[in-house]
């Protein structure tokens, strides 16, 4: 059964007593609040994941509730709560969702050690993934939800949960986080994108969710083989440039970008070094997105060439 | 072109080994000069040049003076005759012994 077969006041309900399961890719999260603004945001951005019975194994249970009885009615604060442990600072209720939504990546972040996990949007197209780490500020979002709108499967905008066995992309797609000025461009760009209200006083601004692509959420468990490593590089005004990156400062990028990269000792440096050896690794200058995708269209292009070549 | 600088022992008066013995774990590339090597002791990854790499693959086999590493790795590179390989051999070693990827014992 997925999220939107289910009727508005029995997701209030599951949601009350936390028997809402959501499947995220390789992970179940077991969901429970009794925060009315959530109820909507969550049928909208989750409508396509499939759920699970509330007796199914759940890899994360978390709670999005009021911090205490006061702050319910005097400036309504909400905090997350993790196998019923408040974890981070409370934040204003009208920032619950957001506020779950980066809960759950911490959860996937500190916790799913059987990944290598890399700050990377991740997207796909023709079994071939394209991996965008980079730091914050550099447009990786806001490119990875362009891609998504214009046929690149999204497998995720923030953790890419890397296979050491096969080196294979493993996605979530879970809703595109963007923030401040992105909102904006990302509406121009895909006027018929959805996303949720803006939420406004965060500590990243202003920010609003993307709903992932209803195909990106049924092929959530498909993994991808990464193709190319992009470092995105957002320069207001520059024309279009892409340009072989140095494959050892690559190395070095997605090793800094990692969540648990020290954790794993040399299976880690063994998997970012095959994934490397085996991606052609670019850096890209954009301020347009429709010339950064143009680029990437290219990529993919060549790809398909050597691949017919080779089976020819 | 090779240039070599042979210096007198007492020059550098050490014998170099690798903290790692036997196989290391690296990355290089024909195309880049610089090398990820990983150190099982530390659990450290650095970003290595080449010539650095070299010394080190050289040392993990079995230890080394500064004569004896300038003798293994000038072919290894095109070296200006005004080079003094064996210093460079030697700033190398100093590096590596910083960043505890080698140890030296007197000769």
């Amino acid at each position: 059964m997925k999220l939107s077969d289910i009727a508005l006041p029995d997701l209030r309900r599951q949601l009350d007593c936390g028997e809402l399961m959501i499947q995220m890719g390789p992970f179940v999260a077991r969901i429970q609040s009794r925060v009315a603004s959530l109820v909507s945001e969550i049928a909208l951005m989750y409508a396509e994941f499939p759920t699970r019975e509330c007796s199914a194994f759940a890899d994360f249970h978390v709670r999005i509730a009021h911090d205490n009885w006061l702050r319910r009615y005097i400036k309504p604060e909400a905090r997350f709560f993790f196998d019923g442990k408040p974890s981070f600072t409370p934040l204003a209720e009208y920032q619950a969702f957001a506020m779950l939504e980066w809960g759950l990546n911490w959860c996937v972040s500190a916790h799913c050690h059987q990944f290598l996990i890399v700050h990377a949007a991740v997207v796909e197209r023709d079994g071939l993934a394209a991996l965008l780490p980079a730091p914050p500020g550099s447009g990786k979002s806001t490119l990875c939800a362009a891609l998504i709108q214009r046929g690149w499967r999204l497998l995720s905008d923030e953790l890419a949960l890397i296979d050491m066995d096969t080196c294979q992309v493993r996605g979530m797609a879970r809703p595109v986080n963007l923030k401040n000025q992105s909102i904006d461009i990302i509406r121009r760009f895909e006027p018929s994108a959805i996303f949720t209200a803006r939420v406004p006083n965060t500590t990243k601004g202003t920010v609003a969710l993307l709903r992932p692509p209803d195909n990106s959420v049924r092929r959530m468990d498909d993994p991808a083989r990464i193709a190319w490593i992009v470092l995105p590089n957002y320069q207001p005004r520059s024309s279009v440039q892409l340009e072989l990156a140095n494959r050892s400062s690559t190395f070095m990028l997605l090793a800094e970008q990692s969540f648990n990269y020290d954790l794993h000792g040399r299976r880690g440096f063994d998997t970012v070094g095959r994934l490397v050896a085996s991606a052609s690794c670019h850096r890209l200058t954009y301020s347009n997105l429709d010339d950064a995708i143009g680029v990437f269209e290219s990529l993919n292009s060549c790809s398909r060439q050597v691949s017919d070549l080779q089976s020819w | 072109m090779v240039g070599r600088s042979i210096h007198a022992q007492s020059e550098y008066p050490w014998v170099w080994s690798a903290s790692t013995l036997g196989t290391l774990s690296y990355f290089e590339w024909d195309d880049e000069d610089r090398a990820l090597l990983f150190d099982p002791n530390s659990g450290a990854t650095h970003l290595l040049d080449s010539a650095a790499l070299e010394i080190l693959k050289a040392l993990s086999s079995s230890a080394l003076r500064v004569e004896e590493l300038v003798e293994l790795i000038s072919p290894l590179f095109e070296v200006d005759d005004t080079i003094d390989l064996s210093h460079f051999v030697h700033e190398v070693l100093l590096k590596l012994l910083d960043a505890a990827l080698v140890s030296r014992s007197p000769t």
